[in-house]
């Protein structure tokens, strides 16, 4: 009788006889295969399989891994989401769909049988109940054992709302990846104090933290990485009700590198603001962010304006901020003092949504830190005019940006302005001379008026942009031009939204600076005609990029002139012509144009688009809501693939 | 295997003991006897199988068995068949000396058991011989495999999960499936994120 009849006949009828096997021996069978298709093809047999052989690391394999050159696989290999590698990085970003413990358990099989690192993990989980059962659709702890275990190399870790995480799987990453620099968790809800400690305890290199709507985690957490974690570098805290004062104080005040803090959403006591005023001689500069933070007072606001070690400061929505926090900055010290030793080193002061900051907030946090660099308002409606002058005045040294948008309360009324001219015109210096960037948008009230007066303090501006303001006229753009005509470094303006300025102030941009600008953005400019784009085209000879999307006074001639470089005015006509003859213009420069709803622009400019396309470097189009009909585009598509011709 | 009962006398036991009764139960049954020391295997359907006893501490198991005194009599192992069995002594008595266990042995080794036993390198013979013992159906292969599971005899699982390993060579996920008499337990939308991952497996 042959051996595999007795054997049969014995045996009896049992189809499924591997599945009775332990693991061991399941596992035991996989590490003798030898090519990463046989094991991804295992893996992809049953859950049971899958998660026996992403538990294996590559020393459970008897076969040395084959070198990536041995097998060519195509490029659906990667099959992420966005993967980004270098000699240094490898990036995995898992997004909704992809996000389960299925996918993380192939990556570790592809991973472990190509030995292919993965630094950077990204998992981002959508809001649904989970399916039932044991699936493995949603991102468990288990998904995150088997990462943690297939890539120990792992150093920057993201969860974003895997809600079914909790400690455990926590815990495995902390284990497991001793490198981890960074770790954030969104809404990790099931997470709590361990699993933090366990991170502090074993990622001693942990540089950037960030715990955002973790409503278990709370002071033990924050004081294990105050205690452990001397790297951390970066830290944001949002919305977690259960820390308390207590952690902050402790991580603000003994993390020596700490660089950069953000809190939202939280109580924060002043003992916490006094913790960072205290940091010691060694530990390094810091800049702070507050987001609708509540609990502290203008006590604990004041030392931490004093700080000398603080950088930047940002604040926004915070129902303590008023004035009274400011006046006490310099109420209490003495005058001389205040001055010299308090907040010497801010450079960076972002305030938005503050309805307590007014003039006098500004006006004192302006004279205590004179070297600010950086200073943005956002609907701080109650700063004026007046506020803005004296801060102006107070940093102009140092000042490098001066950004703000939807101050309302800027140049309120005529009355206030006219104010604002004759009390602190005189204190304004003639030039800020770093002042590069200045960002006016949307102030409803801004006008003229206050245009020319920043004018005067705006000196190497490189960029400009003044947007979406009704009351500004040609007059005060031109004003702002003539108090820098100096001024040659100009490279971007941006003036967007301003249904009231003409030609005239084109013109007078150009002719001010028109040999460095290599960007305009015209969105809106109702009232430009084509004698603006015929000074660009002949003045500006770095340009680069051009939008005039909603420009609707705009036509083909006014497109042909955006080419005739050096040709006298008046030349449209000829180049038209010349572009019609075939004859070559002046090689443009230009590479994006939007000429989107600009409706006098036709099927004539065709000849001119492809002339920038083949003699100069056009490559982006945008043409919607143009008078250019279908069949012009596709001419133009056709004989130009490079280029991309956007249309509905 | 748990069993202490050692079982009547068979007319097949080859080796009496008789310095059994004063031994701690803790000792090796058979150190110190002299002459050849051989143990009966007694498989689920009676039949019996003399195995040298150096040979049969190739399974962890059946060592174990040993040193806790169920030597003496033929040791019943129901769950493998005759023709198992007989495979798996074959093996046993080719892998002598096979350094795959005999290390092992060698660090477990109490007062000097096995100093004769220096590990080999398996020769070509026994290669041959490995080759051999596993060129049967996939039924067979599966009784080996979990003989060598329950036996725990590292060189019989070595040979039986390579060719194992090697069967599934080049195999669809279907085919291994299939193979394995597997049920595909995924739902569609895991079995999408594994092709999704791992597209060119699928191929």
């Amino acid at each position: 009788m042959p051996l595999q009849d007795i054997f049969s006949s014995i045996r009896g009828a049992d189809p499924d006889l591997i599945s009775k096997l332990p693991d061991e021996c399941t596992t035991h069978i996989f590490s003798y295969l030898t090519s990463p298709r046989d094991r991804c093809s295992c893996a992809a047999v049953s859950r049971k399989w899958l998660l026996l052989q992403a538990l294996m690391g590559p020393c459970d394999f008897r076969c040395p891994s084959p070198t990536p050159s041995l097998c060519s696989f195509p490029e659906g290999l990667n099959g992420c989401n966005g993967e980004q590698a270098d000699e240094t990085k490898t990036s995995r970003f898992l997004a909704f769909g992809s996000a389960n413990d299925a996918r993380l358990a192939a990556m570790a099989v592809g991973a472990c049988a190509l030995e292919r690192a993965v630094t950077h993990l990204t998992i981002r989980t959508h809001f649904i109940d989970p399916p039932p059962g044991s699936s493995l659709l949603e991102v468990t702890d288990r998904g995150l054992k088997i990462v943690s275990r297939a890539f120990p190399e792992l150093r920057y870790v993201t969860l974003l709302g895997c809600d079914a995480v909790s400690n455990e799987g926590l815990a495995a990453v902390a284990t497991c990846c001793p490198m981890l620099e960074g770790l954030h968790l969104f809404n990790a809800c099931q997470v709590s104090e361990d699993g933090l400690i366990a991170v502090a305890l074993n990622c001693l290199k942990l540089s950037s933290l960030t715990l955002h709507m973790c409503h278990h985690v709370g002071d033990g957490a924050l004081k294990a990485f105050a205690q452990w974690s001397s790297n951390l570098e970066f830290l944001s805290l949002d919305d977690c009700p259960l820390m308390g004062h207590d952690g902050l104080a402790a991580v603000l005040s003994s993390a020596p590198r700490l660089a950069k803090v953000a809190i939202a959403f939280m109580e924060v006591r002043d003992v916490a603001l006094e913790a960072v005023a205290g940091r010691g001689g060694e530990s390094s500069v810091l800049s702070l962010s507050m987001e609708e933070v509540s609990g502290f007072t203008h006590l604990g606001f004041r030392q931490l304006v004093q700080a000398a070690k603080l950088h930047g400061l940002s604040v926004r929505r915070c129902a303590g901020m008023d004035v009274a926090s400011f006046s006490n900055v310099v109420g209490s010290g003495n005058r001389g003092l205040s001055g010299a030793t308090a907040a010497v080193g801010l450079r960076r002061v972002a305030v938005r949504n503050c309805e307590g900051f007014t003039d006098g907030g500004l006006i004192v946090l302006s004279e205590s830190a004179r070297q600010i660099a950086y200073l943005r308002l956002e609907k701080c409606h109650k700063v004026t005019t007046r506020g803005i002058v004296n801060a102006i005045s107070n940093c102009s040294g140092t000042l490098k940006l001066l950004s703000l948008v939807m101050c309302n309360g800027i140049g309120a009324s005529q009355q206030q302005q006219e104010e604002g001219v004759v009390e602190h015109g005189a204190m304004i210096p003639s030039r800020c001379p770093h002042l590069q960037t200045l960002v006016i948008k949307n102030c409803r009230q801004v006008g003229d008026e206050f245009l020319s007066l920043v004018g005067r303090a705006v000196g190497k501006a490189t960029r400009i942009e003044v947007v979406g303001m009704r009351n500004i006229t040609d007059r005060g753009f031109v004003s702002l031009l003539m108090y820098m005509k100096r001024c040659s470094s100009m490279r971007e303006v941006d003036l967007s939204g301003y249904k009231r300025i003409t030609d005239w102030s084109v013109v007078a941009l150009v002719g001010a600076s028109g040999e460095t600008l290599n960007r305009i953005t015209l969105r809106g400019c109702l009232k430009l005609t084509d004698r603006s784009l015929r000074v660009i085209g002949q003045l500006c000879p770095l340009l680069d990029e051009l939008d005039l999307t909603g420009c609707r006074g705009i036509g083909d001639s006014g497109v042909a002139g955006l080419l005739a470089r050096g040709a006298g005015g008046g030349a449209a006509l000829e180049v038209l012509q010349a572009a019609r003859d075939g004859t070559a213009p002046r090689k443009s420069l230009l590479d994006t144009l939007s000429l989107e709803g600009c409706e006098g622009v036709t099927d004539g400019c065709l000849r001119i688009l492809a002339d920038m396309a083949v003699h100069g470097s056009l490559v982006w189009v945008n043409l919607k809501g143009t008078g250019v009909s279908q069949g012009g585009i596709e001419a133009l598509r056709k004989a130009f693939p490079w280029c991309h011709f956007l249309q509905h | 295997m748990s069993s202490g009962d050692s079982g009547p006398s068979s007319s097949k036991q080859l080796v009496q003991q008789p310095a059994a009764a004063g031994r701690s139960p803790n000792q090796p049954p058979l150190l110190g006897a002299g002459g050849r020391k051989v143990i009966v295997l007694k498989s689920g359907d009676e039949e019996e199988f003399e195995v040298d006893l150096l040979d049969a501490m190739q399974s962890r198991t059946l060592r174990r068995a040993i040193e806790d005194g169920c030597g003496d009599g033929p040791m019943p192992l129901p769950n493998l068949t005759g023709p198992v069995l007989a495979k798996v002594v074959e093996l046993f008595r080719r892998h002598r000396g096979d350094p795959r266990w005999a290390d092992e042995l060698q660090e477990t080794e109490k007062e000097g058991m096995f100093k004769d036993y220096a590990p080999q390198k398996p020769t070509a013979e026994v290669k041959g011989f490995d080759r051999e013992f596993v060129s049967v159906d996939r039924d067979a292969l599966f009784d080996l495999l979990r003989a060598a599971n329950f036996l725990e005899a590292p060189g019989l699982l070595d040979v039986t999960c390579d060719a194992a390993a090697d069967a599934v060579m080049n195999m669809t996920v279907e085919e291994v499936r299939e193979y394995f008499g597997l049920v595909n337990d995924y739902t569609p939308e895991e079995e999408a994120a594994l092709r999704k991952q791992h597209e060119w497996a699928f191929q």
